[in-house]
């Protein structure tokens, strides 16, 4: 035992460290919060069990009353040329009417996209027009002769939308001593099956924004070589794309939500990182018109940040993905992307018997260890990809 | 300058709109925006050599499949193509608009710079001759060239020379008045 040391007074740095009792909050402060609102919106809405590892869905439109020339034609020409994908839509017998010049015309042949028809059909204009390529035309419908036999099929093929099951596994290895220590803020493993469950979440949250579909079996592994992984909405999205490219603009948000909510049900939810909601929120302050109602109002289960004014006086919800600010934005930043997502078109769909469990006691036996994890396997739905759309590049 | 994007109603920002508010809701813009708006194809033609260089260039992902479960739908109606020369864009526009989509076009995979001419040039010294339009026309004429793939690279891929685009149309249009004649 040391000498006992004399002195006038006894400060902090006198004691041992560890007879100090450590002043230390019960409560773990998080960097960021849990906010899956997608995954967690998608369970309460359209969430359907997937029976095998690939899932399907057919998508179909109606046929095509649109048609656009190639080439120009004179005044009275009895031809026009579209081009032989828009010529599948057109048959003898329909009447179509340019939209530019409003002249009606009816067909009476059709050879691969070149139109035999008989301009000024209605005599309106009472003078046929000339027609610019890139003109468009409107298919009115059909007008057959009496008595005629019934007309050929237009048929409109459906194709084939696919996406893979994933497994996404998170797990927690500790040793026996461990878990019998005390711990401030709890012990072990319960507090970090909290924390692992909150980051199972997020995995599942970013592979329904940015998985990327694919299948791989490779031939020579072995049966242990088969990894299937399932695309998210950035992988589906391929026709409302646009790339703000700095600054977002109530104008050029207006022009790409027109687009976008022409589509589709009115069902729609934004999904944008924080460069997005700042430009949103500053709308109103910059003199850009009132676009942001902010709210605490819940949307199919999951509380929204606000609403955004759209065109066709549509309310559109949006969610703040603050857990997106961790990202770059900018021109290949995804904090910097803005999703709009037609919820009644996009399902959730986890494998039967294998949607999110926590199974325990995954140490090998004879380990002394403590084992557990978190499973998931599922996949996405994403149908109609023109219902949705991506503004990416904003910074 | 043409660009060909993979995503069928893709568009780019290229100067941004600025505006003022005018207290009584309305707005006074003080600068108007300019967006590049691709047209996809169905309403806009995309050369052969511009799908082939897409084939080449792009991922495609969330490609459909057709029923039989293999055969991947063709990637014709997800292309939307940009062509500076048909946007009614001044000199200056037209420039700042193709200095922008060159900045743009290696920062991601969403449309190239197509710089394959679908038709060639007569001949490598066409673009660049000096000769009055009636001499080069003469010349084509002479070397039995065909006049109207001629006329189409010099009206689109060309350097559009007026004079050069009119001397082709007067002896295509002369041509076309002896065949009638000898028809009748």
């Amino acid at each position: 035992m040391a000498d006992i040391a004399v002195g006038q007074f006894v400060q902090t740095e006198e004691f041992l460290a560890d007879e100090k009792v450590v002043d230390m909050d019960p409560k773990m402060r998080k960097l960021d919060p849990d906010s899956t609102q997608f995954t967690t919106m998608t369970q309460k809405t359209t969430n359907r069990v997937a029976t095998r590892e690939k899932v399907n869905w057919l998508e179909e439109q109606y046929v095509n009353t649109v048609i656009t020339t190639t080439a120009g034609y004179t005044a009275g020409a009895v031809t026009v040329v579209v081009s032989a994908a828009d010529g599948a839509s057109v048959q003898a017998q329909d009447v179509l009417r340019n939209m530019r010049t409003g002249e009606a015309m009816l067909v009476t042949a059709n050879a691969a996209g070149s139109l035999t028809v008989v301009p000024s059909w209605g005599n309106m204009p009472a003078a046929s027009v000339a027609g610019n390529s890139g003109d468009k035309l409107l298919i009115v419908g059909d007008a057959q002769k009496q008595g005629a036999d019934i007309p050929a099929m237009k048929y409109s093929q459906r194709v084939l939308g696919f996406n893979y099951t994933q497994i996404h596994r998170t797990s927690w290895v500790f040793s026996g001593t461990a878990t019998a220590i005390e711990l401030y803020g709890g012990r072990e493993p319960a507090k970090e099956a909290a924390r692992k469950l909150v980051e199972h979440k997020r995995k599942l949250e970013a592979n329904g924004f940015y998985g990327a579909r694919d299948f791989v079996n490779v031939i020579a592994g072995g049966n242990d070589d088969v990894t299937g992984s399932a695309g998210g909405l950035y992988e589906f999205i391929q026709t409302n794309k646009q790339n703000v490219a700095g600054e977002l603009t109530s104008d050029f948000l207006d022009q790409f939500l027109a687009t976008v909510l022409a589509k589709g049900s009115n069902d729609k939810v934004i999904y944008t990182g924080t460069i997005g909601a700042y430009y949103i929120s500053r709308f109103n302050r910059s003199g850009q018109g009132a676009f942001w109602k902010p709210s605490d109002e819940t949307v199919h289960g999951v509380k929204v940040d606000g609403f955004l004014s759209g065109v066709f006086g549509t309310l559109v919800p949006v969610v703040v993905k603050k857990e997106w600010s961790n990202y770059p934005s900018g021109a290949n930043g995804f904090n910097g992307n803005l999703f709009v997502v037609d919820i009644s078109n996009v399902e959730r769909r986890p494998l039967r018997d294998r949607d999110t469990k926590l199974l325990t006691n995954r140490q090998s036996p004879g380990q002394d260890r403590v084992a557990a994890e978190y499973l998931t396997e599922s996949s996405w739905t994403v149908a109609q990809e023109r219902t949705h759309g991506l503004l990416t590049g904003i910074a | 300058m043409r660009a060909i994007s993979q995503y069928g109603e893709y568009g780019i920002q290229i100067q941004i709109q600025k505006q003022q508010g005018m207290g009584d809701g309305s707005i006074r813009i003080t600068q108007e925006p300019i967006y590049a708006k691709f047209k996809p194809a169905a309403d806009a033609a995309i050369y052969e050599v511009e799908i082939e260089r897409a084939h080449k260039t792009f991922a495609f992902r969330g490609r459909y499949q057709h029923i039989d479960e293999a055969t991947p739908a063709d990637i014709l109606y997800r292309l939307s193509v940009f062509d500076t020369e048909d946007q009614g864009y001044d000199e200056d526009t037209k420039a700042l608009v193709e200095a922008r989509l060159v900045e743009l076009e290696p920062l991601n995979d969403d449309f190239f710079i197509a710089t394959e001419k679908p038709l060639d040039a007569p001949y490598p010294s066409w673009d660049t001759s000096e000769q009055p339009a009636f001499k080069l026309v003469a010349g084509l004429v002479e070397m039995g060239f065909d006049l109207q793939d001629a006329l189409s690279y010099e009206r689109v891929f060309g350097p559009r020379r007026e004079d050069v685009i009119e001397a082709l149309e007067a002896v295509i249009a002369d041509r076309a008045q002896d065949v009638e004649t000898i028809s009748a």
